[in-house]
């Protein structure tokens, strides 16, 4: 075994200087690089998972805003659909209102007015046969030449012109 | 072989380390090409299995490979021993 | 000697070259490039850490990404992955740097001119990239060894450790004893020989390739390229290696680890967990 070793040239002294030299170096290495950069990968990596975590409740807020809204605008648009049918809803039932009255007004109106042409036709009419009784009166004294009382005359004439008046009702 | 006191046997030395390498060379050389062979289609048939693949065929290739410098260790030996 | 011909144009030695002595220690080339890549890392760290920002400029960003691509993969490994995080980090980086250093331009060819014993004159490279050379790769290996000894220990106990080198039935003891001995001691072996074998058959790949085309440079101008390529191949090899090192390094440590976890919990059970842990561990060794 120790042939072997001394057949590559392998001496205590020079054993121990490579590994004393290693060792040293390690420290080194291990104080002022492999700390800070094995340091700096952790927080590179917590600080892209962090970021992946950030983004991911970033999309999470976005998608519960978007459904925010959506439910907000589904709201805005029910209110207003049921907003329209009521206003309709209103429009139609004042319409009705309007309508009925307006039809009640004219009917009033249209009534009233008929029974004043009734009245007035009345009226005319039983000026204009008391005008007739006398002028048939006056008529009639002359044609006789006689006067009678005015009492009789007037039944007389009266029930005369109650037997024309069936005649006479048409033609008005 | 050193200060020529047998020249004889440093010429055989010599064959003997040529043949010690050059057998040596050939166990080694069929375990990689296994070795690399069973890699490569395992890797073609899930390249994503790339990443756990590779430490494992790495130490299996250095302790396939520790056979042929153990055939270069003794034709060091047989030449300058 | 015709060989000493060839080996003039190809010059990798085995071991690190001797430079000066400073009294007892023989200061040798892979020292320092065991130096310089130490101070090549601690150049980097400053650079890293001096504007250090949470947005990494395209230069921290690259020096980062082999800290970052090694953390990612420890950060896998266990719950408890911080404890041992720095020590394979610093595994793979100095393996990384070292195996780097020695592809630099001027690394293994400046060097001191040497007269040797023979006659012969011969280049000691000043720099030799300090992973070829076995006493770094073994340090580093005993390092990591006494590492996941001691979390075992830690983990089970002194005789919780022991029982396990046993083995389950116990009156296979005496067979797999020594059997399990062997394989904690084969970890050793193998990490280190494996990343001292591969770093040095690189660079004597590199010599020779660079030797043989330097030969026929004159005559085919292109073959500047052929070096080239292995220098690319050089480079990923480089960073297998020191791969390869710190995930083996971390899966036994990371074992040892998770055994404790088990073992926290229940006894008895945990035991027997960790038992059946182990086996798949040391049979991968064993084969190692």
């Amino acid at each position: 075994m120790l042939e072997f070793f001394n057949a590559f040239q392998v001496d205590l002294l020079r054993l121990v200087f490579q590994v004393v030299n290693f060792l040293v170096l390690l420290y080194l290495l291990n104080r002022f690089l492999f700390k800070p950069v094995l340091g700096r990968l952790d927080e590179r990596s917590t600080k892209i998972s962090k970021g992946l975590e950030d983004a991911e409740t970033a999309a999470r807020d976005r998608e519960l805003a978007r459904a925010e809204r959506e439910a907000a605008v589904a709201e805005a648009r029910k209110e207003a659909n049921e907003m329209i049918s009521r206003a309709n809803k209103i429009a139609t039932d004042t319409r009705n209102e309007i309508l009925t009255e307006a039809r009640a007004e004219a009917e009033k109106v249209s009534t009233r007015a008929r029974e004043e042409i009734v009245g007035e036709k009345d009226k005319a009419m039983a000026e204009i046969r008391g005008q007739v009784a006398e002028l048939a009166l006056a008529a009639a004294g002359k044609l006789v030449r006689r006067e009678m009382d005015d009492p009789t005359q007037r039944r007389l004439v009266e029930e005369f012109l109650a037997e024309v008046k069936p005649s006479t009702k048409p033609s008005s | 072989m050193t200060g020529g006191t047998n020249q004889v046997e440093g010429d055989i030395a010599g064959l003997a380390a040529g043949l010690a390498i050059g057998l040596g060379a050939i166990g080694p050389g069929l375990g990689l090409g296994l070795a690399v062979s069973k890699a490569m289609e395992a890797l073609g048939r899930n390249p994503e299995a790339a990443g756990a693949i590779f430490v494992p065929y790495i130490l299996g290739l250095a302790l396939t490979e520790a056979i042929g410098i153990y055939a270069l260790v003794i034709g060091l030996l047989l030449l300058f021993a | 000697m015709p060989e000493e011909e060839g080996e003039s144009l190809i010059h990798v030695a085995i071991e690190a070259e001797p430079l000066f002595d400073i009294g007892p220690l023989t200061f040798t080339n892979s020292m320092v490039g065991a130096l310089l890549a130490s101070v090549l890392l601690l150049l980097a760290a400053w650079y890293i850490t001096r504007r250090s920002s949470l947005i990494p400029g395209r230069m921290q960003g690259a020096l980062e990404m082999p800290i970052e691509l090694m953390a990612g993969i420890i950060s896998t490994s266990s719950s408890r992955w911080r404890s041992y995080a720095a020590l394979i980090l610093g595994f793979f980086l100095i393996i990384l740097t070292a195996n780097w250093v020695g592809l630099l331009p001027g690394v293994g060819t400046i060097g001191i001119t040497h007269i040797d014993d023979a006659g012969h004159e011969a280049v000691i490279p000043l720099i030799r990239p300090a992973s070829a050379d076995l006493n770094f790769t073994l340090g580093l290996a005993l390092i990591a060894v006494i590492m996941f000894v001691y979390w075992g220990i830690r983990a089970n106990g002194g005789w919780g450790y022991l029982k396990e080198l046993l083995g389950q039935p116990i009156y296979m003891a005496p067979l797999m004893f020594p059997i399990n001995l062997i394989s904690e001691f084969s970890r050793l072996i193998s990490l280190s020989m494996r990343l001292f074998g591969n770093v040095f058959a690189g660079e004597v790949l590199l010599a020779t390739m660079l030797a043989l085309t330097t030969a026929v440079v004159f005559v085919l101008p292109l073959a500047f390229f052929v070096p080239a390529i292995f220098l690319g191949l050089e480079l990923l090899f480089g960073l297998v290696q020191a791969m390869v090192f710190a995930l083996l390094a971390m899966t036994y440590i990371s074992t040892a680890i998770a055994e404790h976890h088990s073992g926290g919990h229940d006894d008895n059970h945990g035991e027997g967990d960790a038992a059946h842990a182990d086996h798949p561990t040391a049979a991968d060794a064993a084969t190692a």
